[in-house]
């Protein structure tokens, strides 16, 4: 298992997979921590503490906005809609990224 | 933003609870104890502290970043908004800066000239002291060398006395050498003068206190514009000799322009130390003889009453010990250096910063009409930003914006009107301030407009906002009836409120008028007047009298000449000698209660020259001299008061004066001598020919232009001596008009400012009455349709206008008659509640009013029905 401890693998990353999980609807950040851990087959384990503060940082870059609202469980939560700027920004990291893998993939499997 | 912190905190931590709680109740779910779910879900989490801290200072910079953002797009908005609406931005804009400008400079003087300290080290520490002799009711008196002197070693309330000598244009010496020969304003200073007062010179130095003795080398100050207009601002003055009466004087120092003291609206020429003063000209040094004012520095820590009860020790031993000298002059006066300096021009000055709050205020309720006019155009936009999901709070944040920037622009644009109102006044001013004005806007007049700038941008936002949010909160959408009320105050305010600056302009102009009408008791038309001074250092008391008389012969000879007679001071021109005297063959007074009057040193056909009548007997000729019998010339007054049995009493009667008896002669009419709104008071004149004072002011009476024969006169008085320093030549109408600068240049500020006000009136009417009317515009239409008379639409429009304008009218007056209660002390033979000047001020404002009221009432009374009901 990968953890996500490790900041220089978290920083990039991380933004970019909060964005994703905001796709499909707003989501509470619990929400997002398990969609993450569900695609990734908990895989790659996210500390919750360090999410909350990546949802807040691109919050501030204006990527995302969060409002309160009711839970499915009728608790009070803190919902992240991503926002226009947020939408442009997930298309230009995903394709950053895998021009990014496919690199690094490449040099990795020369001969 | 008060509460950021805390919500942002709030904000955080209970989403982190909620997640916490979540991932717990999911454990649970999953089988896990709740003690153990609790603290996997923290385990999970990992620093909460930390996380908390990042997430709070992250919330932190991005709310600070928005909020700018918000501002910034607020600004662009108000900005567009201004520009939309060109009339409305430049009539609000323009009102709020004549507003702000006017007060602005206003204030910046007052401020300049009452408040800010003097130019000194430790000026609050500065008095002027003077003796008085409460039986003689001469509360501020001068001073002996030698008494000063008691003062002085007598006490230890002060840490510095000095005296000095100056009379603006009575007293002179000679400059000669370097150029021809020039007549200059000294002050005769004693040596610790400039220590006591505490200032530096600008150039070279002060005078040690060693260097003002007798005896020694002489040595003088100038001052700085001496230095530039005769020296060409030459650095190299310092340690040079000039010569001053026909002696030399090293020049120790120059004095910056700032520094006017003992003068008040002028600087003297030069410092000089009394102890020069030369035996001839004043036997200076006795007790009995009163000639110096005196300027004190308190010691650290001593007040005013106990610095005057420790002097007042001093001057009553004094009294005891030198009868002769300082009999009943018991008392001491003392007073702060600054009010003593700024003193006269205290009143009128406190006038105009009256004048000038009223026309801020007017012109404050004159924006705040127009915001609320707008306002009302703007329920509609308000309502639909409101439905579009517009934040109540934004919206008002979004109003309050708005008037700020409006505020702001009328603040910025106010600065530079303040700027221009400024040097305007100066220039119009600078001879009659009493100190040295600074045409530089200070910070606290820019910091006096921003407030300004903010309260009305609080003000005029509350206005609208609350209308607005009202409205939206109801779902309101007629025009509120609290609108119109608000306007109507407002109505009734400016008109109250200029009601208030033209009643003070009518009372100045009405007051003004009155002085310039006085008649001064001479003929100030057609005469010129000469000052010189008949230098002792060369004549003396039987030569000066004969060189004299030579000089005038000699311009009595100019063509266009009629008459030439002298005096020593001309009426209107300040200064006075103070004689005691009893009459012959009355009981004598108490020794050393003798009356005093104020005498004037005459020459032969100075009566007949002024113009001014003599009413009994005759004036002096020239066989009144040196060796005939003395004699006198006393005025109306003085008759009036000092004999018994009046002008038919006069002949043969003399005076005791000194040693001697006096003869009168002859009764003068009364001159207004102290000023045209003194009343004339006892004088004694005495013939220059037998009593000679050296300084002389020559009146030409002249048959045509007298300025046309200045040259001619100089000539002819330097055909008799070329080296005679010759000061100020001036027409008597010059003089007389310098007597009414003062109250001339307060009438035309309070007229601008009443004129100002009596627009921004007018305007509120119109715009009130205009807005009704297009309110009512359908009303009005049905009703001329239905056959109404245009007259009956008309008056019934208008009344509403004339009813806010009586209203107005009427409180105006009452706030006028409080507010004029300032203005005694600068009014002359008006009082206050001068009936006439009410009814006329009153009358014209009842016209401009209606005609304010017509203007838009006329249209609506022409309006075609048709069109405007097809425009509903």
């Amino acid at each position: 298992m990968l953890r996500g401890t490790d900041l220089d693998l978290v920083q990039g990353t991380l933004d970019i997979l909060v964005l994703k999980a905001l796709v499909w609807g707003p989501r509470h950040g619990y929400a997002v921590a398990r969609w993450i851990g569900e695609r990734t087959d908990e895989e790659l384990r996210v500390e919750d503490g360090a999410l909350y503060t990546a949802l807040h940082r691109i919050e501030k870059r204006g990527w995302v906005r969060g409002q309160w609202g009711r839970s499915e469980n009728n608790r009070a939560a803190k919902y992240y809609a991503l926002t226009a700027a947020g939408r442009k920004q997930l298309a230009a990291r995903i394709s950053l990224w895998r021009r990014y893998a496919a690199a690094v993939s490449r040099v990795l499997e020369a001969v | 933003m008060i509460h950021w912190r805390k919500s942002i905190d709030g904000d955080v931590e209970d989403e982190i609870a909620a997640h916490l709680a979540m991932v717990r109740d999911e454990l649970i779910a999953g089988g896990m104890s709740e003690a153990d779910a609790t603290r996997e879900a923290q385990r999970r989490f990992g620093d909460i502290h930390r996380a908390k801290a990042d997430m709070v200072a992250l919330d932190q910079s991005r709310e600070r970043r928005e909020w700018w953002a918000e501002l910034a797009q607020d600004v662009r908005y108000s900005l567009r908004l201004m520009r939309r609406s060109p009339v409305f931005t430049v009539v609000a804009v323009l009102t709020l800066a004549l507003g702000v400008g006017a007060s602005g400079a206003i204030f910046s003087i007052v401020r300049q000239m009452l408040i800010a300290p003097l130019e000194f080290h430790d000026a609050s520490q500065l008095v002027r002291v003077w003796p008085s002799d409460p039986h003689r009711d001469v509360a501020s008196g001068p001073i002996s060398v030698p008494d000063l002197d008691d003062w002085r070693t007598g006490q230890q309330a002060f840490a510095g006395l000095a005296g000095f000598w100056y009379e603006a244009g009575q007293i002179s010496v000679a400059l000669t050498g370097d150029g021809p020969p020039e007549s200059l304003d000294p002050a005769y200073v004693t040596p610790t003068f400039f220590q006591t007062l505490g200032v530096d010179a600008k150039l070279g130095r002060v005078p040690r206190v060693s260097e003002m003795q007798e005896g020694g080398e002489r040595v003088v100050v100038l001052n700085d514009g001496l230095w530039r207009r005769r020296f060409g601002a030459d650095p190299g003055i310092v340690g040079r000799a000039i010569q001053l009466n026909g002696k030399p004087h090293v020049v120790v120092g120059v004095m910056p322009p700032t520094m006017r003291f003992p003068g008040t609206t002028h600087a003297p020429d030069v410092w000089l130390s009394a102890l020069y003063q030369s035996q001839d000209e004043t036997p200076w040094k006795l007790r009995v003889v009163r000639w110096l004012g005196v300027v004190g520095r308190l010691r650290p820590g001593v007040r005013l009453d106990q610095a005057r009860t420790a002097l007042t020790v001093v001057q009553q031993r004094l009294a005891t010990e030198y009868p002769d000298a300082d009999h009943g002059w018991d008392g001491v006066t003392v007073r702060p250096l600054l009010s003593s300096i700024v003193g006269d021009v205290r009143p009128a000055l406190l006038v105009m910063l009256g004048a000038v709050g009223f026309v801020l205020l007017i012109a404050v309720i004159n924006v705040a009409g127009l915001l609320l006019a707008r306002a009302s155009g703007r329920t509609r936009e308000f309502a639909i930003r409101s439905a579009l999901g517009g934040e109540r709070p934004r919206l008002a944040r979004q109003v309050l914006t708005e008037s700020l920037v409006l505020a702001l622009f009328g603040a910025a644009a106010g600065l530079l009107v303040a700027r221009i109102t400024l040097h305007g006044f100066v220039v119009l001013a600078a001879s009659e301030l009493p100190r040295v004005p600074v045409e530089r806007l200070d910070w606290s007049v820019v910091a006096l407009a921003l407030t300004i700038a903010i309260i009305c941008g609080l003000l005029f936002s509350a206005i609208p906002a609350i209308r607005s949010t009202r409205l939206i909160g109801t779902r309101q959408v007629t025009v509120g009836a609290e609108g119109q009320r608000l306007r109507h105050a407002f109505v009734i305010a400016q008109v109250a409120i200029a009601v208030v600056l033209v009643c003070g302009a009518g009372l100045m102009v009405k007051s003004l008028g009155l002085l310039i009408s006085t008649d001064p008791g001479f003929r100030p038309d057609h005469a010129l007047a000469v000052r010189f001074s008949i230098p002792s250092y060369r004549y003396g008391d039987t030569t000066g009298p004969r060189y004299a008389n030579a000089v005038f012969d000699r311009v009595r000879a100019v063509p266009g000449v009629v008459a030439v007679g002298s005096t020593k001071v001309l009426p209107l021109d300040g200064g006075e000698e103070s004689w005691s005297f009893d009459v012959a063959g009355e009981p004598p007074p108490p020794k050393n209660e003798r009356p005093v009057v104020p005498t004037f040193h005459i020459s032969a056909d100075y009566f007949r020259t002024m113009d001014i009548p003599v009413i009994a007997g005759r004036e002096f000729t020239n066989r009144d001299t040196l060796g005939a019998p003395d004699v006198a010339v006393v005025n109306e007054a003085f008759v009036r008061k000092y004999i018994p049995g009046g002008i038919d009493a006069v002949p043969g009667r003399q005076l005791r004066i000194g040693g001697g008896g006096v003869t009168i002669v002859g009764v003068a009419r009364d001159t207004r001598q102290f000023g045209l709104d003194a009343a004339p008071r006892p004088s004694l004149y005495i013939a220059n020919a037998q009593n000679m004072r050296g300084t002389v002011t020559m009146v030409v009476r002249t048959r045509g232009d007298p300025a046309a024969i200045t040259a001619a006169v100089r000539e002819a008085i330097w055909a008799v001596d070329k080296d005679q320093a010759i000061g100020e030549v001036t027409t008597l109408d010059r003089v007389v008009e310098r007597a009414v600068t003062r109250p001339r240049l307060l009438a035309i500020l309070l007229n601008l400012f009443g004129g100002l006000g009596l627009l921004l009136g007018a305007l509120g009417i119109y715009g009130v009455v205009a807005y009704t009317v297009r309110q009512r515009q359908a009303e009005i239409g049905i009703r001329i349709a239905l056959g109404a008379d245009a007259r009956r639409v008309l008056t019934m429009v208008m009344a509403r206008g004339v009813l806010l304008t009586g209203i107005g009218m009427t409180l105006g007056l009452a706030a006028a008659l409080l507010a004029a209660r300032g203005m005694r002390a600068v009014l002359f033979e008006v009082t206050p509640t001068d009936p006439l000047t009410y009814a006329t001020v009153l009358a014209l404002l009842a016209i401009v009013a209606l005609i304010a009221t017509y203007i838009p009432a006329r249209t609506a009374a022409r309006a075609d029905p048709v069109a405007v009901l097809r425009a509903e």
